[in-house]
């Protein structure tokens, strides 16, 4: 008897859940209720049918297994493979196709990057070779004005040159 | 919440991969869409398969549904697409006995303003007047209540106020007046 209750209070729920009539708590356990009962889904069918009838909307012929051969067609190709899966909800598709772009922005940066640093070296190392060598040739000048100097100094400094003149030749070219 | 509410709710639950949902809108329209599937195809059992097809469609095209539109008319378009489909996929194979060159004009064309045949008619004449006479027997206020509803298309607070009754009697009045009806053509559901 409080099964025969219950279930009558089942189907009076998802009678009004059809008339857009119930809360939204209520909604998710009509829609819980009747994907899971094959009872509830056919008075579900039924009562559609007596909507249509009584809205006229002419119909001339009903289908009743039509929902099962569907559901059967369905489960067939989804073992198949050959089914394609619903695509994801809208919201989700936009989220993974910006994430997509960011990734794809990211991985052309690093890939410029990764191929701009062995030229910047190389550059780096030209550069360092050029101002050596330009430091050469300016030792070399520097060296021949401080010649007679150095000479001199040399002959003061009692034999002791190298250093000195080292030092003095890069601090005078230094900035 | 309205109709297309529930029908957007069912949508969506089946663009997460519930098949129950799906199934539930293949139930609720599966009768319209045959009815607008028979504008355009003469065969019974053609019909069905193309019902059938609009169904797969719908189910494999679900996730480009955003509710912009109500979900019936979306679907309505792609049964109308369907079956046009179908025909010009008829009309391209050689047909299976000879026609006449006068038929051959109208063959797998336009759509069939009148493809009743005798017994479809009587089927869909005797579910109405099945319907018709379960309205008849139940109780007054069964009938105005369920009448208000599906035909007027007045909410459970409208009518509760109209007829100065508590909406919960009027969701059970409404479920009562259906089981009775449901009762009356279920012999001829099968």
């Amino acid at each position: 008897m409080a099964t025969e209750e219950h279930i009558a209070r089942e189907a009076q729920l998802v009678s009004a859940w059809m008339d857009g009539e119930l809360e939204e708590f209520e909604q998710r356990r009509a829609l819980q209720l009747t994907t899971g009962s094959r009872l509830l889904q056919q008075q579900w069918q039924q009562h559609h049918l007596i909507r249509d009838v009584l809205q006229h909307h002419h119909f001339r012929q009903i289908a009743p297994d039509l929902a099962i051969r569907v559901s059967q067609q369905l489960d067939q190709e989804a073992q198949s493979n050959n089914i394609t899966v619903p695509k994801l909800p809208t919201y989700w598709r936009q989220q993974i196709g910006r994430w997509a772009m960011v990734a794809s922005v990211a991985v052309v940066a690093l890939l410029l990057l990764s191929l701009r640093q062995p030229a910047e070296q190389g550059q780096l190392i030209t550069t360092a070779e050029n101002q050596a060598v330009e430091r050469r040739a300016g030792d070399s000048a520097a060296m021949r004005t401080m010649a007679p100097y150095l000479v001199n100094h040399a002959t003061y400094s009692g034999g002791i040159r190298a250093p000195y003149v080292t030092l003095v030749g890069h601090g005078q070219h230094g900035e | 919440m309205s109709d297309a509410e529930v029908d957007w709710q069912l949508a969506q639950r089946t663009q997460q991969g519930d098949r129950a949902a799906f199934d539930l809108l293949v139930r609720k329209y599966q009768n319209r869409l045959l009815s607008v599937i028979s504008q355009y195809v003469r065969d019974s059992g053609d019909m069905h398969d193309v019902a059938q097809e609009s169904f797969i469609c719908a189910y494999r095209a679900i996730g480009q549904f955003r509710g912009d539109s109500a979900f019936y008319s979306w679907l309505y378009r792609i049964a109308v697409n369907t079956a046009k489909n179908w025909l010009k996929a008829r009309a391209c194979r050689p047909p299976g006995s000879d026609i006449d060159i006068s038929d051959a004009t109208d063959f797998g064309l336009a759509p069939l303003v009148n493809s009743d045949t005798p017994e479809r008619l009587l089927q869909s004449e005797e579910i109405e007047a099945q319907i018709g006479q379960a309205l008849a027997r139940m109780p007054e206020e069964l009938r105005t209540t369920i009448l208000m509803r599906e035909v007027e298309g007045m909410s459970y607070q409208e009518i509760a106020a109209a007829i100065d009754i508590p909406v919960g009697t009027v969701r059970s009045r409404i479920f009562r007046a259906r089981e009775m009806i449901e009762q009356q053509i279920k012999p001829l559901l099968g």
